[in-house]
């Protein structure tokens, strides 16, 4: 069944699309992280102009993070005040990384933009990830950290506002936290994802919190930004389009409880190996794009 | 000369008889749309406008040409710089119609001349298509060419001249084919009365072409109402987040 989308302005297969939300939904529920950053890039190859699915994204995201935090919150894994100063950094990084957005836009920039972040971002997370199991199935054990002191517990020790966040028990600059969530909200306005796999590693080594208040905390931050930031696009860019938002948020949401369900029956390593190597595919297939000589060098825009 | 006298005297002559007999005699020349709106529902696939009218003699060759919403267009093109293809020129171009398309009986157009051509833009290849700033001639023809072309491949511009249908000496008909790609906004039909080169009369007719439907709704908020469109949006996210562990919890 073929649907015009008013805001993507392409007529589209509902079944394809609810498809591909729910493996992607399927995925996150296996791994508790994956999401944004595959469905995005699907979203482009299947025709879907990247700044519709950039902002469109960013709307399920919500949906995707929705199940996760209520189940934290129960389980008191957040850290509300710490949650509180990241949004803060969060919500001005969606603002400037949304005014960067109209300004790619207008320039006719954007799209390139946004495929070359995902190149870049892809290709790393999928060599880290693909290096971390190639070590696990040679079963090199990396040597403990050093105890010297890193570049960022020395810059958090030269940093001013110094709060006690007492649920994660550290003591750190209220700057440090901010930063990140800056970072985040940057992140989630310009290419449409949770920010979840720079957050989680930034929380668990830059602030020193434990890996339970990382989920739950990294889970509060992540929904409010993804929905600040979709009405921010709604507004601000008009590329929100609600009648693929809900096909994805629906696929996505399914997918991810049969995920969860299914994660048991799955070996870490060999679903580590399939999901590095798919990231690397997609992260290829988005460079062969950028690279080869398009069919139609010329484009139209109309203004006003 | 002696043509251009030969249509002004006939031309002439319908005006005078058009003018003592005006209650029963048919003007020189009319025009009539048979939708005066189009609207695109979630299924549009395309769809045809119909034009007919009448003249007051055979003599008279109509013209229709059909356009869509003027509106500035940017032209840009891909280059590549460090492997990689970026857009890295562009040129506006200002108030170019959305759609064209015009239809003529053979030779008509070919008569009136180019000059005639160009300054009522009777053809795709005779729009104007006017650049917002100055630009080098070879750059503007480059552009110019690509516009028209894009257009074409859209369906939006046709090279084609179509059919104008006579019924009768002084009845005549023709459609022209909208893609299902439409641009919405308001259309005009212009109509002329052509007798060998010269145009002797001209109409002009609007119609619109809105969306209806879920799709239109949708559409119509997004714009206008961004804010809330926007908040809606995170909470239908929400609610169908949440709605669809309960769901599943229950197996």
């Amino acid at each position: 069944m073929h649907i015009y989308l008013p805001i993507a302005e392409v007529s589209i297969p509902v079944e394809l699309f609810l498809g591909m939300a729910l493996m992607v939904g399927f995925i996150s529920g296996v791994f508790g992280v994956g999401g944004g950053f595959i469905l995005t890039p699907l979203l482009i190859f299947s025709g879907i102009p990247p700044a519709v699915a950039v902002a469109t994204q960013s709307n399920q995201l919500v949906a995707s993070s929705i199940t996760g935090v209520l189940g934290h919150l129960r389980q008191g894994n957040v850290d509300i005040k710490l949650g509180l100063v990241m949004l803060a950094g969060s919500s001005l990084g969606s603002i400037v990384g949304i005014c960067l957005f109209s300004l790619l836009k207008y320039l006719g920039q954007i799209d390139v933009v946004i495929a070359v972040s995902y190149v870049s971002m892809l290709s790393i997370i999928g060599s880290l990830m693909l290096i971390d199991v190639i070590n696990a199935r040679l079963k090199i054990v990396k040597p403990k950290e050093g105890r010297e002191r890193s570049w960022y517990r020395r810059l958090n020790e030269r940093l001013p506002y110094k709060m006690r966040f007492n649920r994660s028990r550290i003591y750190i600059s209220a700057l440090m936290p901010a930063g990140i969530g800056f970072v985040g909200g940057m992140l989630t306005a310009v290419m449409g994802v949770g920010g979840g796999f720079i957050l989680v590693p930034a929380m668990i080594y830059m602030l020193r919190m434990s890996p339970l208040m990382v989920a739950g905390t990294s889970l509060f931050q992540i929904i409010f930004t993804s929905a600040f930031t979709t009405i921010l696009h709604a507004i601000v860019n008009k590329s929100v389009d609600m009648l693929l938002a809900v096909i994805l948020v629906v696929g996505g949401a399914m997918g991810a409880q049969f995920g969860v369900r299914f994660a048991k029956y799955v070996s870490g390593i060999q679903a580590r190996t399939a999901l590095s190597l798919m990231i690397l595919a997609v992260a290829l297939r988005l460079a062969a794009d950028l690279v080869v000589e398009p069919e139609q060098i010329y484009s139209i825009v109309v203004r006003g | 000369m002696i043509r251009y006298l030969f249509s002004i005297v006939v031309f002439s002559i319908f005006l005078l008889a058009g003018s003592v007999q005006a209650q029963e005699r048919p003007p020189v020349f009319m025009l009539n749309l048979a939708d005066d709106h189009v609207a695109i529902t979630t299924g549009f696939n395309g769809t045809q406008v119909k034009v007919f009218g009448t003249k007051m003699s055979k003599e008279i060759n109509p013209v229709i040409v059909l356009e869509g919403p003027r509106r500035d267009v940017v032209m840009r093109r891909k280059k590549r710089i460090l492997g990689i293809w970026l857009n890295l020129e562009a040129m506006t171009f200002k108030e170019t119609p959305a759609l064209y398309k015009i239809a003529a009986k053979a030779g008509v157009l070919d008569k009136l001349g180019e000059e005639v051509r160009f300054k009522e833009e009777l053809g795709a290849a005779y729009l104007r298509l006017t650049p917002k700033k100055k630009k080098l001639r070879d750059d503007y023809v480059r552009f110019r060419r690509a516009l028209l072309s894009l257009k074409n491949e859209k369906g939006l511009y046709s090279t084609e001249i179509g059919e104008i249908k006579n019924i009768s000496d002084v009845f005549y008909k023709t459609s022209f084919t909208l893609p299902a790609n439409l641009p919405r906004g308001e259309y005009t039909v212009r109509g002329y009365a052509v007798v060998d080169d010269v145009i002797i009369d001209q109409q002009t007719l609007t119609f619109r072409v809105h969306q209806d439907g879920i799709a239109a709704d949708i559409l119509e908020y997004a714009e206008e109402k961004p804010a809330l469109y926007g908040i809606i949006g995170v909470l239908i996210a929400i609610i169908v987040g949440w709605g669809a562990t309960q769901v599943l919890r229950r197996d």
